[in-house]
C-alpha cells in the first residue's frame, strides 16, 4: 500500500471514530467562537476609544471656553489617553481584561491620576475568558490526548494490532498517518479560525506566523508524548489518565505554584505607598513657605524661576508644587513599578516547566497585551504627561496674555507603540 | 447493609494495591494541604499589611496641624479593604477589586491597586488555595479514583458472576460509592481544619464555616455520583475516562468562562469614561458650593435666612458657608448615589448572566456559593465601596458641620486675602482624630447566608437529580 491511501484509509478511519470527530468538532466551536468572540471584544474596545476621543475634545472645548487663563485651563482641561488593542489582541486578552485601556490626565501631579481608571467588573475578570490563547494552550493539548493515547492500545482492543503488524512494510507508514492526521487536525481546529480572525483583523504576517509556529510547536509536543505514552503497554485508561496527569501538572499545577512563588518571594512599595506619599508632599506644600518649593523647582527647571514676590494663590505656584509632589514620589513609584515588572519576569521563567504558560504568553507577548505592554502604556501616559508640562509651563509661567487660541495647538498624544 | 460495608472494605484493599490512584490521591493531598497552609499565611500576612496601611493613613491624618476644616475636606482619606477572614479558603474576586480608595469631598474616586494590575494577576486557572483544589482538582481525583469501578468487573467478567451471586448492581455500587464517600470526606479535612481554626479565634461564625464544608460536600457528592453513573453506563473503562474528562472540562474550564465571555456581550458595561462624562454634567448642573453667590444655591440661601429669622448671611448664628458646603456635598452625594446604584446593578447583571450557567455547570453554583458564604464575591466588594462612600459623606459632612459652628462667616470670608483672618479660621488639630473613623465589617453571616441560599439550592437539585440518574443507572441490567 502507498502512503497516499493509507493518508485517505485513515480519514475514514477517523471519521468513524466518534469520540475523535466529537472532540475535534468541539475544539473547533471553540476556535470559532472565541475568534468571534475576541474580535468583537476588541472591536468594541476600539469603538470605545474612538467615541471617547471625540467626546473628550467636547468636554474640553467646554471646560476652555469657561477659562480666563493659562492656568485655569491647565487645571480644567483633561486629555485622553488610550491604548489600542494590536490588531492581534482578539487572540489573547491578557492585561485588557483587568488593566484600564483609556485614562484621563491633567496637569495635576500625575502621581495622584494615573492609578485612576476604567475598573472593569472584577467578577469577570475573575471567571476569565475563552480567548484563543487559552484554546491552544489548555483545550488543544486535551484533544490531543484524547486522539492520540490509545493509537496502539484501541487496535489491540480491536484485535487488529497483530494484524496490522503481520502486514510487511506498512505498520510505520500507517501510524504516521494516524499520528499525522489526528495531530494536523487538531492544529487545524484552532489555527484556521485564528488565521482567518488574524486576517480579517490585519495583523502582520511575521506576527501571525510567530503565533502559528508556536501553536504547531505546542501541538507537536503533545502529540510527541501523547504517541510515546501510547507506546507502554499499559491499559489505555491507564495511559490517559496519565498523560492528563501529565497535562494538569504541566500547564495547572505549574503556573498556580509559581504564582505562589511571586506572591510571598517578591516584595516592594505597595501602590498606596506612592499615593500617600505623593498626597502629603503635594499638600505640606500649602504649608511651607512657597520658596520651598519654588527653589527645587527652579532648579529642575531654571527657565521657569521666579523672582518676584507671589500672592497668597499663584497658578505658577501650584503647578510648581503639583511637579514637586510628584518628583518626590518618584524613586518609590519607580521602585513599584520594579516590583510589578520582576513579579512578572520571575512568573515568566515557570514557563520553561510549563508549555501552556509559555504559549499563552508568547501569544500575549505577540498581542502587546502582556504586562510590559501594559507598563509600556503607563510610559506612554506619563511621556504624554510631560509633553502636556512643555506645552502649558512657558503659557502659564511666560509674560504673554490669555490667548484661548494658543490652547488648541496641545500635543498630540503617542498611543505605545505597537 | 452488611454486603454494602464488605464491599467497599474490599474495594478500599484494591486501591491501596493500585498504584496510580495512590500516587493520585498522594499529590492531591499534598496539593490540598500546600494550599491550606500557603493561602492561609499569605492571607494573613496580606491581612496584616492592609490593616497597618489603614492606621498609617489614619494616623498621617490625625497628625496633620490646625486647619482650616474645608482644607481637609481636599486632603482626604484614605480606606483599605481588608481580606475575608476565610478568604484562604476563597479569595474570590480580591485580586481583581481595588484595595484602596482615596476619599475625597465633591468626588468619588475610582478603587485602586487592584493585584491583578500589579503583577499578581492569578493564573488562567486560579490561584493556589484550597478552593481551586477542591473546585478544580477534587473532581478530577474523584474521576480518576472512580471511573473504572464497574467498568473494571464488566471488563473482567466479575460483575456477571457477582450478579449470579445473588449481588445487586445497585448494592455494588453503592459499596463502591461508599469508599468516593472517605475520599470525599479526605478532601474536606483541610478546609473544615482552617475553618474550625477561623471560628476559634472568633473571626467567623460556625454556621458559616459549616455551610462552606457542606456546599464543597455536595458539590464533591455531585462528581462522585457522577463518576460511579457514567463507570455503569459505559462498557469500557477508557470510555468512561474519556466522557467524565469531557464532563470536567466542559463544567469546570469552559463553562465559567464562556457564561463570562457571554454576559460581557449580553450586558456590557458602560466605560468608566463615558460615565464619568455624564456624571459631570449631572454635577456641574448642581451648582458652586464654594461660592455662595451662586444662584443655583438662591433658594436654599432664603430657606437657610428665613429659619433663623434674619435677612443677610452675615447676621446668622453659624456660618452660612459652612452651611453651603453642607448642603453643596448632600446634592452631589445624591447623585453619586445615583450613579453608583446603577453602576452595581449593571455589574450585578452581568452576574446573574454569569450564574445562569450553574444549571450547566455544578462548578459555578459552587464557586458563587463559596464567594458568597466566605464574603470574597461581587456583593462583599460592592458592601466595601458602598462602607467608603459612607465613611466619605460622614467624615466630609463632619468637616462641613464644624465649618458652619466653628468658623465666623466674615472672618472666613476674607481668610484667602488676609494672613490673619486665615490663622483665625482654623479648627484644633486634635479634631482630625475624633472624626468618624473607617470601619468595614463583613456582612452578617445571615445575609452572606441568605445571598448564598438560591446557589445551595441549585447545588441540592443536582444532587437530587444525579441521586436519580444513580439509581436509574444501577437498575439490573438485562442478563
Amino acid at each position: 500500500m502507498t502512503l497516499g491511501t493509507h493518508f485517505t484509509r485513515e480519514l475514514w478511519f477517523l471519521w468513524r471514530d466518534k469520540t475523535a470527530v466529537f472532540a475535534l468538532i468541539g475544539l473547533c466551536a471553540l476556535s470559532v467562537f472565541s475568534a468571534v468572540n475576541g474580535l468583537d471584544k476588541m472591536a468594541s474596545q476600539r469603538s470605545a476609544i474612538a467615541a471617547m476621543v471625540d467626546a473628550d475634545a467636547a468636554d474640553r472645548q467646554t471646560a476652555q471656553s469657561k477659562v480666563r487663563s493659562f492656568g485655569d485651563a491647565g487645571y480644567y482641561s483633561f486629555y485622553i489617553t488610550y491604548d489600542p488593542p494590536s490588531p492581534l489582541a482578539f487572540a489573547a486578552f491578557g492585561q485588557r481584561t483587568t488593566a484600564p485601556y483609556m485614562k484621563r490626565v491633567r496637569l495635576l501631579a500625575l502621581e495622584g491620576q494615573i492609578y485612576q481608571g476604567d475598573s472593569p467588573n472584577p467578577l469577570l475578570a475573575h471567571v476569565g475568558s475563552l480567548d484563543l490563547a487559552f484554546i491552544a494552550a489548555f483545550a488543544m493539548p486535551l484533544v490531543l490526548i484524547v486522539l492520540l493515547h490509545d493509537l496502539k492500545s484501541s487496535e489491540t482492543a480491536g484485535g487488529r494490532l497483530t494484524l496490522l503488524q503481520s502486514l510487511p512494510g506498512t505498520t510505520a507508514h500507517f501510524w504516521a498517518a494516524r499520528v499525522l492526521w489526528r495531530s494536523v487536525l487538531a492544529f487545524a481546529s484552532v489555527a484556521l479560525p485564528f488565521t482567518v480572525a488574524a486576517a480579517v483583523s490585519g495583523a502582520a504576517m511575521g506576527t501571525v506566523l510567530s503565533a502559528l509556529l508556536a501553536i504547531a510547536a505546542t501541538a507537536a509536543l503533545w502529540a510527541a508524548v501523547s504517541v510515546l505514552a501510547a507506546q507502554l503497554s499499559w491499559p489505555s485508561s491507564t495511559i490517559a489518565a496519565s498523560l492528563v496527569g501529565l497535562w494538569l501538572a504541566l500547564n495547572v499545577l505549574v503556573p498556580v505554584g509559581a504564582h505562589m512563588a511571586v506572591m510571598s518571594g517578591v516584595h516592594g512599595p505597595d501602590g498606596s505607598d506612592v499615593a500617600l506619599l505623593q498626597r502629603e508632599a503635594v499638600n505640606d506644600a500649602w504649608d511651607i513657605p512657597k520658596e520651598d518649593t519654588l527653589g527645587p523647582f527652579a532648579a529642575l527647571y531654571p527657565q521657569f524661576t521666579i523672582d518676584e514676590e507671589l500672592n497668597s494663590f499663584d497658578w505658577r505656584w501650584y503647578f510648581a508644587f503639583q511637579t514637586m509632589g510628584d518628583v518626590t514620589a518618584s524613586d518609590l513609584s519607580n521602585a513599584y513599578r520594579q516590583a510589578t515588572r520582576q513579579r512578572d519576569n520571575l512568573l515568566a521563567s515557570a514557563r520553561w516547566l510549563s508549555p501552556g504558560l509559555a504559549l499563552q504568553r508568547h501569544l500575549e507577548h505577540l498581542a502587546k497585551t502582556d504586562l510590559r505592554a501594559q507598563l509600556a502604556y503607563d510610559s506612554a501616559i506619563r511621556a504624554y504627561h510631560d509633553a502636556l508640562k512643555a506645552f502649558f509651563f512657558p503659557l502659564i509661567f511666560g509674560k504673554a496674555p490669555f490667548d484661548p487660541a494658543a490652547l488648541a495647538k496641545y500635543p498630540a498624544y503617542e498611543p505605545p507603540q505597537s | 447493609m452488611s454486603q454494602i460495608l464488605s464491599i467497599a472494605r474490599a474495594e478500599l484493599i484494591y486501591m491501596r494495591r493500585s498504584r496510580l490512584t495512590l500516587i493520585a490521591a498522594g499529590v492531591f493531598a499534598l496539593c490540598l494541604c500546600f494550599a491550606a497552609l500557603t493561602s492561609a499565611m499569605l492571607f494573613s500576612v496580606e491581612q496584616t499589611h492592609r490593616q497597618a496601611h489603614q492606621s498609617e493613613a489614619d494616623a498621617i491624618f490625625a497628625s496633620q496641624p490646625d486647619r482650616h476644616p474645608h482644607r481637609m475636606v481636599h486632603y482626604g482619606q484614605y480606606v483599605f479593604r481588608s481580606p475575608a477572614p476565610l478568604a484562604a479558603i476563597d479569595p474570590g474576586l480580591d485580586a481583581y477589586g481595588g484595595t484602596t480608595v482615596f476619599l475625597e469631598g465633591h468626588r468619588q474616586n475610582a478603587p485602586m491597586f487592584a493585584g491583578a494590575a500589579e503583577g499578581k494577576a492569578p493564573p488562567r486557572f486560579g490561584q493556589l488555595t484550597p478552593a481551586f483544589v477542591l473546585q478544580v482538582l477534587a473532581p478530577l481525583l474523584i474521576i480518576l479514583a472512580g471511573f473504572s469501578l464497574i467498568t473494571r468487573e464488566r471488563e473482567s467478567g466479575t460483575l456477571s458472576a457477582a450478579m449470579a451471586q445473588g449481588v445487586s448492581l445497585r448494592t455494588l455500587a453503592l459499596g463502591k460509592s461508599l469508599v468516593l464517600g472517605l475520599l470525599i470526606a479526605a478532601c474536606l479535612l483541610p478546609v473544615a481544619a482552617l475553618g474550625i481554626l477561623k471560628v476559634a479565634r472568633g473571626e467567623e461564625t460556625a454556621v458559616i464555616a459549616a455551610t462552606v464544608c457542606a456546599a464543597y460536600g455536595g458539590y464533591l457528592l455531585i462528581w462522585a455520583l457522577m463518576t460511579v453513573s457514567v463507570s455503569m453506563l459505559v462498557k469500557r473503562g477508557a470510555t468512561a475516562l474519556l466522557a467524565l474528562s469531557a464532563l470536567w472540562l466542559a463544567s469546570t474550564v469552559l463553562a465559567p468562562r464562556l457564561a463570562g465571555d457571554v454576559a460581557a456581550q449580553i450586558a456590557p458595561l458602560k466605560t468608566a469614561f463615558e460615565r464619568d462624562l455624564s456624571l459631570q454634567v449631572a454635577l456641574n448642573s448642581l451648582g458652586d458650593s464654594h461660592d455662595p453667590k451662586d444662584p443655583i444655591y438662591g433658594p436654599f440661601r432664603q430657606k437657610i435666612l428665613a429659619k433663623y429669622g434674619v435677612s443677610k448671611v452675615e447676621d446668622l448664628p453659624v456660618n452660612y458657608r459652612g452651611l453651603l458646603a453642607q448642603e453643596g456635598e448632600r446634592r452631589s452625594g445624591e447623585v453619586l448615589a445615583r450613579f453608583n446604584r446603577e453602576d452595581m446593578d449593571a455589574r450585578l447583571e452581568q452576574q446573574r448572566w454569569v450564574e445562569s450557567a450553574r444549571y450547566l455547570s455544578p462548578m459555578v453554583a459552587t464557586q458563587s456559593a463559596s464567594q458568597s458564604l466566605v464574603g470574597t464575591d461581587l456583593r462583599s466588594y460592592h458592601r466595601f465601596l458602598a462602607a467608603a462612600e459612607e465613611h466619605r459623606m460622614a467624615f466630609v459632612q463632619t468637616l462641613n458641620g464644624l465649618h458652619a459652628t466653628e468658623l465666623d462667616y466674615k472672618l472666613d470670608k476674607m481668610r484667602s486675602v488676609d494672613v490673619e483672618a486665615a490663622k483665625a479660621t482654623r479648627v484644633a488639630s486634635d479634631t482630625w482624630a475624633n472624626l468618624p473613623q473607617f470601619s468595614f465589617t463583613q456582612a452578617p453571616s445571615s445575609e452572606r447566608l441568605a445571598a448564598a441560599i438560591p446557589q445551595l439550592v441549585v447545588i441540592s437539585l443536582w444532587c437530587g437529580v444525579l441521586m436519580a440518574v444513580f439509581f436509574w443507572s444501577s437498575r439490573q441490567p438485562a442478563p
